[in-house]
């Protein structure tokens, strides 16, 4: 399955909550419509800071190198999921689910997403295709989940092969069996070229300025876990009652 | 229909209410009423839940399905539904969420003030329309699982005593599996102060 996240800074116009209904609610209408979409997400930054939800210890002691301001770049992201790179490109084509006077017709809206990327962002989104590793398939009940993403980025003397076997090997191991856990996927970004066919041409995204933003952006980081949890609290128990055995191998991956 | 949409729309002029929603496709999509061109033929009805296991979702087309039931005695056969026959699903491990669903007698209870007073549905052609289609069931049960054998298994197990109590308190009773698109994930938890779903 091809699993494409899209990091998005907000139009200044809005304020984050804005944004939050803008995206969430009118865009995110048009883009479950794409053609052939298989999943569909969207992640708002939350409106508390770690800190104020895990407290400050626990994130000093979990937090290292963190980038300065990596939070300001971005607001929120969308996961797409397709089964192939070509339904991919082709789901911005008009979707045939508009059931007019001659039955069901074509709507040209779902090919542009609602035409309000302008809009709703600040420039085009930052996308790009991960290889995912799940270690502990998500189970949603119905409620909302406190969801917890870590990013890290691979020590340069590491190997990528060996940066991805140890994030996903017994790091993981261990951390899927944190108490109250409802899922662990850990995604590594990879090179595929997965905006070219998919924004216009003369998006900001192609700018020389677009350029550098995306690969400033993409410089910080080469992989991130998503952590499910049914509270904050699950989260800081988990890591603060059986701290050594994932704590020693975040320090030994320094 | 009369409903107070949000602003989710981004425009030049910051977040606006859409202009361009109409949610007026109705007539075209469902069954048209013959001399309202604008109207379709609305069952909106209340249920009354009772959740036996909190359904929870896998990233997974889940096998969905839904007992119907006809209540040989409403009052005393919703309480055996709720206790007796409750305490033998609520067992079932391979469960992925089970919800006991009662039919609001009031069979205008979520029609009105959804709809126009003048509407269809509150025509006496829309009312013998609802009330010929809530005379077939008393309510209905959603099962979660996995697949199709989950059920069979779990099923099998305790038919005997699960078929004991339908014999008892159903005068009939019949299954459709349905394909669930989840629209908007159900959170049962206090709404946040900003717009989720």
């Amino acid at each position: 399955m091809l699993k494409v996240l899209g990091f998005v800074k907000r139009n200044s116009k809005l304020s984050h909550d804005e944004y939050r209904a803008g995206h969430v609610g009118y865009h995110n209408s048009f883009g479950r419509r794409l053609n052939h979409i298989r999943g569909y997400l969207l992640n708002v930054a939350s409106n508390t800071p770690v800190i104020n939800s895990l407290g400050k210890d626990l994130v000093h002691r979990l937090t290292r190198n963190e980038p300065e301001d990596f939070d300001n770049q971005w607001d929120g992201w969308g996961q797409l999921m397709f089964d192939t790179f070509e339904d991919y490109l082709a789901a911005r084509s008009p979707a045939r689910d508009f059931p007019g006077e001659l039955g069901l017709q074509m709507d040209p809206m779902v090919g542009k997403l609602g035409d309000d990327l302008d809009e709703l962002y600040a420039g085009t989104p930052f996308q790009f295709q991960v290889d995912e590793f799940i270690s502990r398939p998500v189970v949603r009940p119905e409620r909302k989940l406190f969801k917890l993403v870590q990013f890290g980025q691979r020590p340069v003397e590491l190997p990528v092969e060996l940066f991805r076997a140890y994030w996903t090997g017994r790091y993981a191991s261990l951390a899927s069996t944190m108490p109250g856990l409802r899922g662990l996927i850990i995604n590594f970004r990879t090179p595929l070229d997965v905006m070219s066919k998919f924004f216009a041409a003369d998006a900001e995204g192609f700018t020389p300025a677009g350029i550098e933003r995306r690969q400033d952006f993409y410089s910080l980081w080469d992989g991130m876990a998503e952590y499910w949890f049914d509270s904050e609290e699950n989260f800081v128990r988990a890591r603060t009652s059986k701290p050594p055995p994932l704590y020693t191998l975040e320090q030994e991956a320094v | 229909m009369q409903m107070m949409l949000e602003p989710t729309r981004a425009t030049a002029e910051g977040l606006v209410v859409d202009p361009d929603w109409a949610l007026d496709d109705c007539p075209r999509i469902f069954d048209p009423v013959p001399d309202r061109p604008q109207e379709f033929k609305p069952c909106h009805l209340r249920m009354h839940e009772h959740v036996l296991l909190p359904v929870l979702r896998t990233e997974c087309k889940a096998f969905k399905l839904m007992h119907f039931f006809k209540l040989k005695d409403v009052t005393g056969g919703k309480q055996t539904l709720v206790s007796d026959y409750a305490s033998v699903v609520a067992k079932w491990h391979e469960c992925q969420g089970c919800i006991v669903n009662f039919r609001d007698s009031d069979l205008d209870a979520a029609m009105r003030g959804f709809y126009p007073e003048e509407s269809w549905g509150h025509s006496p052609a829309g009312q013998a329309h609802r009330t010929e289609f809530c005379g077939f069931f008393d309510g209905a049960i959603e099962y979660h699982f996995l697949n199709s054998e989950d059920f069979l298994n779990a099923r099998r197990r305790d038919h005997e005593a699960l078929y004991a109590i339908e014999q008892r308190i159903f005068s009939s009773c019949w299954y459709v599996e349905v394909d669930e698109n989840l629209v908007v994930l159900p959170n049962r938890n206090p709404a946040p102060a900003f717009y989720f779903r």
